[in-house]
């Protein structure tokens, strides 16, 4: 079975752009995956006969401010985590016991925190220390297994901390948000149907002096109309 | 935003102290969940939305009781079907990734001959040597690959299996928690 080229094409640019920023990917999808599952959720809610009118006023604001709310949680919060479990690990902050061996046998634990000089494009630059970097220079005495050993340890402190960084805005953060925004749609919507429903009361107006004559209730009621309460001049008797 | 993220980490991480992990059961932990990846990932999420959400929910006094009842049961219906969904699409895209993205090395151990299919996925340019060097870089261009699958499924599984069922388990829930109920309902809420 030949495999078209097409296929070729978007492995290799997989390959070349998205798998050295997977975080960023992961960013996006995820942000689509929201916002696809908010509408399609959305949807379901607006044909739900069960569902009454006044909760669906709350419900599908709920549903659209939880995509929202996810997708800034997350960026804020969950890569936070991520990123803060990645580098305490890249950094050497916190190894296991034949990483912290692996430090002190090649004496760089004095290292750790600082930046070391490197040369990059024939310039010397400082960069900051990091295990990783260390465990594929072929200068240090590397035990074996140690690589597989320390991404091993990277993956679980990065699977970890984006974990609990997930769990804290899409479980805490996101619902409590999502209903404070929903909730205040959901009065604003009232609110705006109730005046719209409310009587409007016509004041004292030469347009209608039919109704301006002594004894007569001059309030011209009109019940039920979709359109904004009429403010204007004249004395307004309710 | 996220470029705001990297510098204060950078600036945090100095002045933590140094930490090794001693205990082997917490290391042997910590590597077990380097193992796991998005479907584990989902699984833990749904778990943790079930404590918490409906709860976050049914003690919403913003609404009345009756929007409160139907939010809380949709909350426990969406997490129900998104993590019954969300976990099997993701393990059945890993495992056909997986499949489709056999490294020579990955063949020699299931002694499978290499054939078009088994390697369909796999960047063209790369040698036996290069596999080898770049095994972490293969396993970002499979969750590359796998996530991008995932998002294509879920495109249609989101409006044909999430969608619909979360609705049938919301229409439940509220007739359950209606069952349940022997108090009149309020309607007065906090409108």
């Amino acid at each position: 079975m030949a495999i078209p080229r097409f296929v070729n094409w978007i492995t290799n640019k997989s390959y070349e752009k998205l798998a050295p920023n997977l975080g960023d990917m992961l960013l996006v999808t995820g942000a689509l995956g929201w916002v696809l599952s908010s509408i399609a959720q959305a949807t379901v809610v607006v044909f739900n006969k069960k569902i009454s009118d006044d909760q669906k006023k709350f419900l599908i604001p709920q549903e659209l401010a939880d995509a929202g709310v996810n997708i800034l949680s997350f960026i804020v919060l969950t890569r936070s985590c991520q990123k803060f479990g990645e580098r305490l690990v890249e950094k050497g902050k916190l190894a296991t016991p034949k990483i912290r061996e692996f430090l002190e046998k090649n004496q760089l634990t004095s290292k750790i925190g600082t930046s070391i000089k490197e040369i990059v494009n024939d310039k010397e630059e400082l960069k900051p220390f990091s295990v990783e970097k260390e465990i594929l220079n072929p200068k240090n005495q590397i035990e074996k297994g140690l690589k597989k050993h320390y991404y091993n340890f990277c993956d679980g402190v990065i699977f970890i901390s984006s974990t609990i960084g997930s769990i804290i805005s899409c479980n805490i953060i996101t619902p409590i948000l999502r209903n404070k925004f929903a909730s205040a749609r959901q009065k604003e919507a009232i609110q705006r149907e109730k005046t719209h429903k409310e009587p409007i009361f016509l004041p004292d107006s030469p347009v209608l002096p039919a109704y301006n004559k002594p004894g007569n209730d001059n309030r011209v009621k009109v019940a039920s109309v979709n359109v904004p309460r009429i403010i204007t001049g004249g004395s307004m008797r309710v | 935003m996220i470029k705001i993220i990297e510098p204060i980490v950078n600036k945090i991480i100095p002045k933590i102290p140094e930490k090794t992990i001693k205990s082997k059961w917490w290391g042997n932990q910590i590597e077990k969940a380097g193992k796991y990846s998005s479907p584990e990932s989902r699984l833990i999420l749904g778990a943790t939305a079930i404590a918490t959400q409906p709860w976050i929910d049914f003690s919403n006094k913003d609404v009345d009781k009756e929007t409160r009842k139907v939010s809380c049961a949709r909350t426990i219906a969406k997490i129900i079907a998104g993590t019954f969904t969300g976990y099997y699409i993701r393990k059945w895209c890993i495992k056909s990734i997986d499949a489709l993205t056999r490294t020579p090395e990955e063949l020699d151990k299931l002694k499978q001959k290499p054939t078009e299919l088994n390697r369909a996925l796999i960047p063209t340019s790369l040698s036996r040597k290069e596999f080898a060097e770049a095994e972490r870089l293969m396993k970002k261009h499979r969750g590359a690959i796998g996530t991008c699958l995932a998002l294509l499924v879920m495109l249609f599984t989101n409006f044909l299996i999430d969608a619909p069922l979360t609705k049938v388990l919301t229409n439940v829930f509220v007739d359950k928690f209606n069952k349940s109920e022997n108090k009149p309902s309020d309607t007065k809420g906090g409108q």
